[in-house]
């Protein structure tokens, strides 16, 4: 069996996300976040910094402060 | 959909159980259910005991229940200890295997208990061990309890692997906090929680990497780091706070249950009575919530046209004015013109002279915006007037309303406040210590009120604090993005940030549409099982009040008998495993108890149908397991056993 | 007849309150103890106008303003609401056609109104009661007219 995935209601709203490299994103996020559930001190910012790289030169970059 | 299930339950010298006990629970197809029948000194309880002591290290009927014979219980079977000496050990095992079409993990717990010199025993349990298959080899696990975490976690195990019986207490006092803490824990929203955090974090590491762009960028950033400082400041205080209501409200608990417990049948009694308008105020001071917010929706539509009154009336007297002398006819329109023009009639009837023709020309050319706007408003200020007055209705009868709820909470407080003069006066003396405890619980009363008060004012402080953290923010990215060098960096957080606020309106959208959904599917449950000609209407309020609406009465929980309220805990129950995503097992303990013939019927009936897709195991008594149940079970059953119990010994047997 | 004369102006598209007042809109729409907290700002806006038409008075914007809302948010009941209070206050129709001296008088008042609502609100006593029961003595003395 495969390692347990985020819950079907998470991923559904991760979906509604328009913008396609803040989705990949939050997606990697939210895996690595599941896969370390238990863990009291994650070390994150290793795994964060890979996922930033992948997304961010694709990323454009709106001014709009809605 | 493949499901999760318990393949088999092997127990090993565990309490009644003797020798080596293997229970196959695997089902086919759609017969997802399995019955356990047996009694509860025979061991069936401590069936369910044996999961939960297996995967979680403890024995959730053990707790709940101040049994003290089964706490001197060993844990090991009597007739093992037969065979072993004074002070000497002897040891059990219980074992677990799950798997979807295959077994794939297998936990194992074992357990020792020594025969101790005067008599008595001492018992303790290891560790939690983990074999899981791995292309076709069994491995052992070193993170167990992660794995663990993962099919079943320990804060939603509750929801799934339970004592039927208990749960007509669920919706006794203080079930908001349990209804909120299974919604969240089903929604999974600490992914999300912990998500937002650790981007936090990480963000906050890109913006120390901002070079200084000079005196003016870095003051900014000091007021920044101030700002998101003392958020956190309020946010650690508002987290202690909430530990600090939680420790005093278990302290008020305790007190509680001490006074229940009293020789006295007057003290008891007093206790339930208190225990019982504690839950209706609860109730009411809901309702009064509701009730405000109508009566001050109605307050704003009736408010303003009400306040401009003066201003709409001397404006609809003058457009009426205005009407009358002719410079605004009722209805011109333009068509009305040509019309009156091929009559050769006028407007005030009288034949059409040279001079009518002509006014009646410019009269059309002059019809400009305004004119005809005017004409609205001898229609439109009528209308406001009407709405208003009608809404002032609405105001007042909110208003009535809310006066007969509030009296009601007055005379609830009344009461309450009376049962604790009372039991403070209660001078004879016992084993509980009626006056003291009184005393205290009085002070835990007030310290709660004072906690909850600087709760809600810490919240107010937070949000105030955060929108100026933000504001600081901006003006600091400002100054920042005017050197070139970082403008890489800021985009990463901007980046980062636009995650994060993503992820934290997600939170807010799933928390409602659980509800939402939990509301609906407990709504359908309850009143398929109930089964009463009436109709109810069942909802859940963001403040996760559960309101059940009769067509009788209104919002009764307190009223719902207590096998209604077993069959509302099941709906809310089976609600939150279809909506929870979790694929697990589940296995109740007396599931049909205290739930009178019909609905017991029904449940039996459409259980596994609610609860589809979901193996089901379930432990039953004699007078549980009647014919009619068994009938209605047996089209999904796949495993069907007996407990047979002789000599201090059970063994499982297939039921025929 | 007024012996003024007005010019024919269309209003801009936003409507206007004074810059630190915008605080007192957001805490009239998020505190727990406001009858406000389900209004739009637009709503609350239109509130202050008539309640300041009552109880406050006409106070001129100190200051640049900052815009609240933009007159899509609203409908054609709301608007009658706001040319009365121009109406009243110039007592004539013909103020009608200078739309942004209407549009300006409603956000004076506003202005006015909103302060006083806000201590209304905050102040001491039972907002939600005080307020109701002057609104419902408005009704009742308006239905005996």
């Amino acid at each position: 069996m495969e390692r347990e995935d985020v819950n079907e209601l998470i991923l559904q709203k991760v979906n509604e996300i328009d913008d396609d490299q803040v989705r990949n994103f939050v997606e990697d996020v939210l895996r690595f976040e599941r896969a370390e559930l238990d863990k009291q001190q994650p070390h994150y910012k290793n795994d964060f910094g890979d996922y930033l790289q992948r997304y961010i030169d694709d990323w454009e970059n709106y001014e709009s402060n809605n | 959909m493949s499901r999760l299930e318990i393949r088999s339950l092997t127990l090993e010298n565990y309490r009644q159980y003797a020798g080596e006990n293997e229970i196959k629970l695997q089902t086919e197809g759609d017969k997802t259910v399995n019955v356990i029948q047996g009694e509860n000194g025979a061991g069936k309880s401590n069936i369910l005991n044996a999961i939960t002591l297996c995967l979680y290290g403890k024995e959730s009927h053990l707790d709940e229940t101040k049994d003290n014979e089964l706490e001197s219980y060993p844990y090991v079977n009597r007739k093992a200890l037969d065979e072993v000496g004074d002070n000497e050990t002897a040891e059990g095992r219980i074992e677990i295997t799950l798997g979807e079409d295959e077994p794939e993990y297998i936990f194992s717990r074992s357990f020792k208990t020594v025969k101790l010199n005067g008599g008595g025993f001492s018992s303790q349990y290891g560790d939690l061990q983990l074999k899981e298959k791995r292309g076709g080899d069994w491995k052992s696990v070193e993170h167990v309890s992660t794995r663990l975490n993962q099919i079943l976690p320990v804060h939603v195990h509750q929801y799934f692997l339970f004592d039927g019986e208990r749960l007509d207490e669920f919706f006794g006092e203080g079930y908001k906090d349990r209804v909120k803490d299974g919604l969240l824990d089903v929604s999974h929203i600490e992914l999300l929680e912990n998500g937002i955090d650790h981007l936090g974090s990480f963000e906050g590491d890109f913006e120390k990497e901002l070079s200084d762009v000079g005196d003016a960028a870095e003051r900014k950033r000091k007021e920044y780091e101030n700002a998101k400082e003392k958020v956190n400041n309020l946010k650690g205080d508002l987290d202690q706070t909430k530990t600090n209501i939680s420790d005093t409200k278990d302290h008020i608990r305790e007190i509680d249950d001490r006074l229940q417990d009293s020789a006295d049948p007057e003290v008891r009694k007093k206790q339930q009575r208190r225990e019982y308008l504690t839950e209706r105020l609860g109730d009411i001071r809901g309702d009064i919530q509701e009730v405000r917010k109508e009566a001050s929706r109605e307050l704003v539509k009736a408010g303003t046209p009400l306040y401009a009154v003066q201003s709409l009336e001397y404006t609809l007297s003058e457009l009426k004015e205005l009407s009358e002398q002719g410079k605004l006819p009722p209805k011109i329109q333009d068509t009305f013109i040509e019309e009156l023009l091929e009559k050769g009639e006028c407007i005030c009837g009288e034949d059409l002279t040279e001079d009518h023709r002509e006014h009646l020309l410019s009269l059309q050319q002059e019809m400009s915006t305004v004119v005809e706007t005017n004409l609205e408003g001898k229609m439109a200020i009528p209308g406001m007037l009407q709405d208003a007055e009608e809404h002032a209705e609405t105001l007042i009868e909110k208003r009535q309303k809310l006066a007969k709820l509030e009296e009601k909470e007055r005379q609830k407080n009344k009461e309450l406040n009376e049962i604790s003069e009372q039991l403070k006066a209660h001078d004879i003396p016992e084993d509980v210590d009626v006056q003291e405890l009184e005393k205290q619980r009085t002070e835990y009363e007030d310290q709660l009120e004072d906690l909850q008060e600087r709760k809600g004012k810490l919240e107010v402080r937070i949000e105030q604090a955060e929108e100026k953290r933000d504001d600081k923010k901006k003006a600091f990215n400002e100054e920042v993005s005017k050197e070139e060098k970082n403008a890489e960096v800021l985009k990463k957080i901007q980046f980062i940030e636009s995650s994060r606020d993503e992820l934290e309106s997600m939170k807010d959208d799933i928390v409602s549409s659980v509800r939402e959904e939990i509301e609906t599917k407990m709504d359908e449950y309850f009143n398929e099982i109930i089964w009463k000609e009436e109709n109810y209407t069942v909802s859940l309020t963001k403040e996760y009040q559960v309101r059940v609406v009769g067509p009788r009465n209104d919002n009764k929980i307190g009223s719902l008998s207590a096998g209604e309220r077993q069959v509302l805990a099941f709906s809310f129950l089976a609600a939150l495993t279809s909506v929870s995503g979790f694929n697990a097992p589940l296995v109740i303990d007396t599931p049909l108890g205290r739930i009178s013939s019909t609905p017991k019927r029904r449940l039996a009936q459409n259980l596994p149908e609610y609860i589809n897709d979901t193996q089901m195991t379930f432990l039953m008594t004699d007078e549980e397991y009647t014919d009619e149940v068994r009938m209605n079970m047996k089209p999904h059953m796949s495993n069907e056993y007996r407990l047979d119990f002789a000599d201090e010994v059970t063994e499982v047997v297939p039921y025929e | 007849m007024s012996e003024q004369i007005y010019e024919d102006t269309s209003p801009g598209r936003d409507y206007y309150i004074q810059e630190d007042k915008h605080d007192l809109y957001k805490e009239l729409q998020n505190s727990e103890e406001s009858p406000f907290t389900e209004a739009e700002l637009n709503e609350i806006f239109v509130f202050a106008v008539a309640y300041g038409s009552r109880k406050a008075g006409r106070t001129p914007i100190d200051g640049s303003g900052r815009a609240l809302f933009n007159r899509g948010a609203l409908n054609d009941q709301t608007f009658w609401l706001i040319r009365s209070i121009a109406v009243a206050e110039e007592r004539t129709t013909d103020v009608l056609i200078d739309g942004k001296q209407v549009k300006e008088i409603a956000e004076e008042y506003a202005n006015g109104g909103i302060t006083e609502l806000h201590s209304k609100v905050f102040g001491p006593g039972d907002p939600l009661v005080e307020l109701s029961d002057d609104v419902i003595e408005l009704a009742q003395e308006q239905s005996s007219d």
